[in-house]
């Protein structure tokens, strides 16, 4: 089952917008794209991916399911994602008033 | 002994006058007989041109009818027999009869084995092999057949019908389309009672629509697909209903909407379940903006309480844009510079004030560096966020009955934050219904969609008395009330650019607490009564357009 979510990218030198560079998301996107993800949007705070499971719990060390809330820590395997992400977070569907 | 009978004269006499009689009476038969024809023939002489056209035309229509390779169903192959428009349709599918191959996947699991279970199954594992779909390709054309197109995950092919039958070794059937009678009371129980339309027609194996077969090792399916149903296009204008409502008209002047000001030039954005082109909007000239289009709108939200906005400001323009998995997507699609919206309205958010950190600074970041003005429904009867958030501008609900009279909506949120010290929800109110289901406001939607039919019923508060696929729903909530205090707030900018002003969020929420209608009767959904101005269960009350505007 594909299941999506958000990762927050962290923080870099240019940090006095309160931001991540737009060159940190782009690299985020282009390695969460590479360790099997589709990017589903580059956001100002973090990338939208779309995956299987256990493809989350591989990369990003979490477990994910679908329906269920999530914010987490992220413990990725790959190094270089390591500097790039701290957090996950995945919504479930909102309630229409 | 037998008795021999003597046979009196006169008997004798009758028998031997009998052959003339029967001679006169013969001929007498034979000359009615000969009148009966001279009529009959005058008669079919006057009617000559229809008789003959149909005698021509009967052995004709039945003979197209055999020289097609089709089997035909009884019902329906009277009905075609005895119209020229379905005859003709018939014809044409004799000439080409369209199809799906599905290639050899990689998996090597036919993809046609997955009805019903596809969700379950990775998507994937269902793909043609590359190599599978060039030599399908390949062997179609070599037998004679069209290319149509090659998708994703089948090629459509096509050909004249006899080609089809020979080749994959089947029957063809002539079918038709069932259609849904328009007759309500037996809607649920007759799905064809209608004779068929000539593009109902299609023609499909007899026994399944996906046939096996042995052209190519690289084939697994060929399938043959009906065509899909079309519903009909919803009315443009609402029903009629007898409930305690309020229209576009009453939602102006309950809101106290000046004359003069529409919102012309106004960008809002709505981030909802969808929006479908419903007629209702192109007929009233609204600038209603599926973005991007077209939308399906499953769910009819969306399309529903776009209703509201246009209610307030008729020329203001509403881009939607329908949500996504992770709804900063959409927000922020809603907040970029190419979008060029002034006002974000949401009537969504989570229960229990459950927060999410990336979604938060993100709504953040559009109020207060993009700027743009965030609205958000305060719930109905939860304790909701975003609508807590002290950056956005809450909205609740008021009722007001037929004679004006407004209290507290029971069906509306209003509540202290447990995650903001200090922020109340809602800042202000719209219009909204009562329990059990605020049916309130008549509203577009597409025919069949959830909403249309979570609400449709005969009788009042349980049903809003349309019907379930008409394309209209009367239904409200905060959902309602949010998107016109959305086209308030674009009133506001209206005026606002006219007098070289810019407004933000916090300038927007002032303004309107400092004019509202202070609202004292009624409790909200959780039971807090509306006390005071500002209070628990309204905030500061009705929305005043025309007070808010005055004092830009």
């Amino acid at each position: 089952m594909i299941l999506s979510a958000t990762v927050r990218v962290r923080l870099d030198g240019d940090s006095a917008s309160g931001k991540p560079s737009p060159t940190a998301l782009h690299d985020t996107a282009a390695l969460l794209a590479e360790l099997g993800f589709h990017v589903l949007n580059v956001g100002r705070f973090g990338v939208s991916i779309e995956g299987e499971a256990k493809e989350f719990s591989r990369v990003l060390g979490v477990d994910i399911e679908q329906d269920k809330p999530l914010v987490a820590e992220v413990h990725p395997q790959d190094p270089k994602l390591q500097t790039l992400i701290d957090m996950i977070e995945a919504t479930p569907k909102p309630k229409l008033f | 002994m037998p008795r021999r009978i003597r046979k009196s004269p006169k008997r004798a006499n009758k028998k031997a006058k009998r052959p003339a009689k029967v001679a006169k009476k013969r001929q007498r038969r034979a000359s009615t007989v000969s009148r009966k024809k001279a009529f009959a023939g005058k008669r079919a002489f006057a009617a000559a041109p229809k008789a003959a056209a149909r005698l021509r035309a009967a052995p004709t229509v039945l003979a197209r009818m055999t020289a097609l390779p089709f089997d035909y169903p009884p019902v329906l192959k009277h009905l075609i027999s005895a119209s020229p428009a379905l005859m003709e349709s018939t014809e044409s599918l004799g000439k080409t009869v369209s199809f799906t191959v599905a290639p050899k996947t990689v998996s090597n699991e036919p993809i046609q084995a997955q009805r019903g279970v596809m969700h379950e199954r990775k998507i994937d594992d269902f793909r043609p092999r590359k190599d599978s779909v060039e030599l399908a390709v390949e062997r179609l054309k070599q037998l004679g057949f069209q290319i149509g197109r090659i998708g994703r995950f089948g090629i459509s092919a096509s050909g004249p019908a006899k080609l089809v039958s020979d080749v994959l070794g089947i029957r063809l059937a002539v079918q038709a389309r069932p259609r849904r009678s328009s007759i309500r009371s037996i809607q649920n129980f007759a799905t064809s009672f209608d004779v068929p339309q000539p593009e109902d027609l299609f023609v499909a194996p007899r026994e399944t629509l996906t046939v096996k077969t042995t052209i190519s090792d690289h084939i697994d399916d060929v399938v043959f697909i009906p065509p899909p149903l079309h519903f009909a296009a919803p009315n443009p204008s609402p029903p009629a209903y007898t409930f305690p409502g309020v229209d576009a008209t009453r939602i102006h002047q309950l809101l106290n909407v000046p004359p003069g000001l529409t919102g012309k030039g106004v960008k809002v954005a709505l981030v909802d379940t969808g929006f479908f082109s419903h007629p209702y909007y192109a007929a009233k000239g609204f600038d209603y903006q599926p973005t991007p289009a077209p939308q399906v709108d499953a769910y009819g939200h969306g399309t529903a309480i776009a209703y509201n906005v246009f209610a307030v400001a008729p020329e203001v323009t509403v881009m939607g844009f329908q949500e996504t998995a992770q709804p900063q997507d959409a927000l922020e699609a809603a907040a970029a510079a190419t979008a060029g919206v002034d006002i974000i309205s949401c009537s969504w958010g989570w229960e229990n004030e459950q927060t999410f950190p990336i979604l938060e600074a993100t709504i953040r970041d559009i109020v207060n560096t993009d700027g743009k003005i965030v609205l958000f429904a305060a719930g109905n009867g939860q304790q909701c966020w975003p609508a807590s958030m002290p950056e956005v501008l809450a909205v609740g609900g008021v009722y007001a009955d037929p004679g004006g009279n407004l209290e507290a909506s029971n069906y509306a949120s209003g509540f202290a934050s447990n995650v903001y010290p200090g922020r109340r929800v809602p800042d202000v109110s719209g219009l909204c219904g009562q329990q059990p289901k605020g049916i309130y406001i008549m509203m577009p939607c597409p025919p069949g969609c959830t909403m249309d039919q979570m609400f449709a019923g005969p009788t009042f508060p349980d049903g809003d008395q349309t019907a379930a696929d008409d394309g209209w729903v009367a239904a409200s909530g905060t959902s309602s009330a949010t998107p016109q205090i959305a086209g308030v707030a674009a009133l506001l900018v209206q005026a606002a650019k006219a007098k070289g002003k810019t407004l933000h969020t916090d300038d927007v929420r002032k303004l309107l607490e400092a004019s509202a209608l202070s609202v004292q009767a009624g409790k909200n959904a959780q039971g807090f009564p509306a006390v005071g101005q500002p209070n628990i269960a309204v905030g500061y009350g009705l929305v005043d357009a025309g007070k808010a505007i005055a004092a830009v």
